[in-house]
């Protein structure tokens, strides 16, 4: 990781977690769509990150959120779940002629419909992770899974705009192909 | 010991994967209350589900004294049905709620009644030890049947409403109008009214309950239903008679009415009396 990437990374985490706690916490569409979008900075991350160090950054993130919604260790648990699934998801997700050279899981590096797949993918899994340990059990199976699917479909939406929107004009010349 | 770190070097990214995890599940279950109760009830259910197994088969082993027992128990259960069902006719629930919390109702069995005689007396199982005082109102559940005259420890005579000296203060329930019920000392089921003015509108069928305005029966009391009237053109009340509700032939059980306030009305009754004069 290169210093301005540290830097980067630290201005996203604030960002997001203020996001998060101050916006998107009042964001739910019939009790059912949650936004989680401090994913945005978990899944944007640098792939070039050790592993460890990554999972205890997603442990410390998620620990903030966990403190915001009252609920210590469901979002820690679903977090880091998400975050050591992300180096398989990569690589499971891998387009035909190999991901180019400093590939970074972002729309400028690998276009929207990589991102999108990718994001949604995630966030299923972190979705189903969470409101499950949230449920611990199986017995509102049917809101579980609907509350799985609308969040999943709504947070990867917002997150994919957020990246649209913020993160593409600017370096279009640093994508490789 | 190098193997062993290797193992876990090589390993590392799996294993703080699986630290974090552990630390966030026992954060969960240590810190939310929910997720904890769901852990111990599913830990319960099983051992629930144990218990109830083995309950079972100790009950299909027991099975003979299971039976004695509860053939012990019916007949316990036979026994105290016979014994409600015997004082299921004493249960009474008055209309109004003023009257709960101002008349007591004593429950009482008539041992012996009179009806041929001009002054009828009802002797009931309930004297001074269950509070019954002389110039208590006794009704059943038809309707009024008398006034407690004396009592002694555990039994009481009642001068029953086929009593000649008997007069009750009495309403048409269809005007309000007060009149007077009294035994002619004839027949057991009629009586006759008296001191209804002739304005009324009197019609055959028409009920007479008790008004209230002595202190001795709760208002409302059903007593009879107008059986027979006449005018007479020089008189100003009308010449009547009632048919009682209550059969004084067939009487089973009745209550003693008790009247918290009895001595305060009478006392203020006599008080007002003593001044006008």
């Amino acid at each position: 990781m290169k210093p301005l990437e540290i830097i980067n990374a630290i201005f996203q985490f604030i960002i997001f977690l203020v996001l998060q706690i101050f916006w998107a916490r009042y964001f739910v569409f019939y009790d059912v769509a949650f936004c989680f979008v401090y994913l945005t900075f978990i899944l944007t991350l640098p792939v070039s990150m050790p592993i460890p160090l990554y999972l205890l950054f997603s442990f410390i993130t998620a620990m903030f959120i966990d403190m915001a919604y009252d609920m210590i260790g469901v979002h820690i648990a679903a977090t880091v779940l998400t975050a050591y699934l992300r180096s398989y998801i990569i690589a499971f997700l891998t387009p035909l002629g190999g991901y180019p050279d400093n590939m970074q899981p972002t729309i400028q590096s690998n276009g929207f419909q990589w991102f999108a797949t990718y994001v949604f993918i995630l966030t299923t899994l972190h979705h189903a992770a969470l409101f499950f340990l949230e449920a611990f059990g199986f017995s509102h199976i049917g809101w579980t899974l609907a509350k799985i699917f609308c969040s999943a479909l709504f947070t990867s939406f917002i997150i994919t705009a957020i990246q649209y929107i913020f993160f593409t004009p600017f370096r279009t010349s640093g994508r490789k192909r | 010991m190098y193997k062993v770190l290797r193992f876990f070097i090589t390993r590392v990214n799996f294993f703080s994967f699986l630290i974090l995890e552990i630390i966030a599940i026992a954060l969960i279950i240590n810190n939310n209350p929910y997720q904890s109760s769901a852990y111990f009830n599913s830990s319960n259910t099983y051992i629930a589900r144990m218990l109830y197994l083995s309950n079972q088969l100790r009950e299909y082993l027991n099975l003979r004294d299971i039976n004695k027992e509860l053939s012990e128990e019916n007949t316990k259960l036979r026994y105290l049905l016979r014994k409600y069902s015997e004082q299921t006719n004493l249960i009474y629930s008055p209309k109004d709620s003023t009257m709960i919390t101002k008349y007591t109702f004593i429950p009482a069995k008539v041992i012996n009644t009179s009806t041929s005689n001009f002054h009828n007396y009802i002797t009931i199982n309930k004297g001074m030890a269950d509070s019954v005082k002389p110039g208590m109102a006794v009704i059943n559940t038809l309707g009024v049947v008398g006034k407690v005259k004396s009592c002694s420890e555990h039994f009481a005579t009642i001068s029953s409403m086929l009593h000649k000296e008997i007069m009750v203060s009495s309403k048409h329930k269809k005007s309000g109008n007060v009149c007077t019920v009294k035994w002619d000392g004839k027949d057991p089921f009629t009586a006759s009214l008296l001191y209804l003015p002739r304005h009324i509108l009197l019609q055959k069928g028409d009920t007479i309950l008790t008004s209230g305005y002595n202190a001795v029966f709760p208002e409302g009391e059903p007593i009879g239903t107008v059986s027979y009237f006449d005018v007479k053109p020089y008189e100003s009340f009308y010449q009547a008679e009632i048919k009682y509700f209550v059969d004084f032939y067939s009487l089973n059980y009745v209550y003693v009415i008790k009247n918290k306030f009895l001595s305060e009305q009478d006392s203020l009754e006599t008080n007002t009396k003593n001044i006008l004069k």
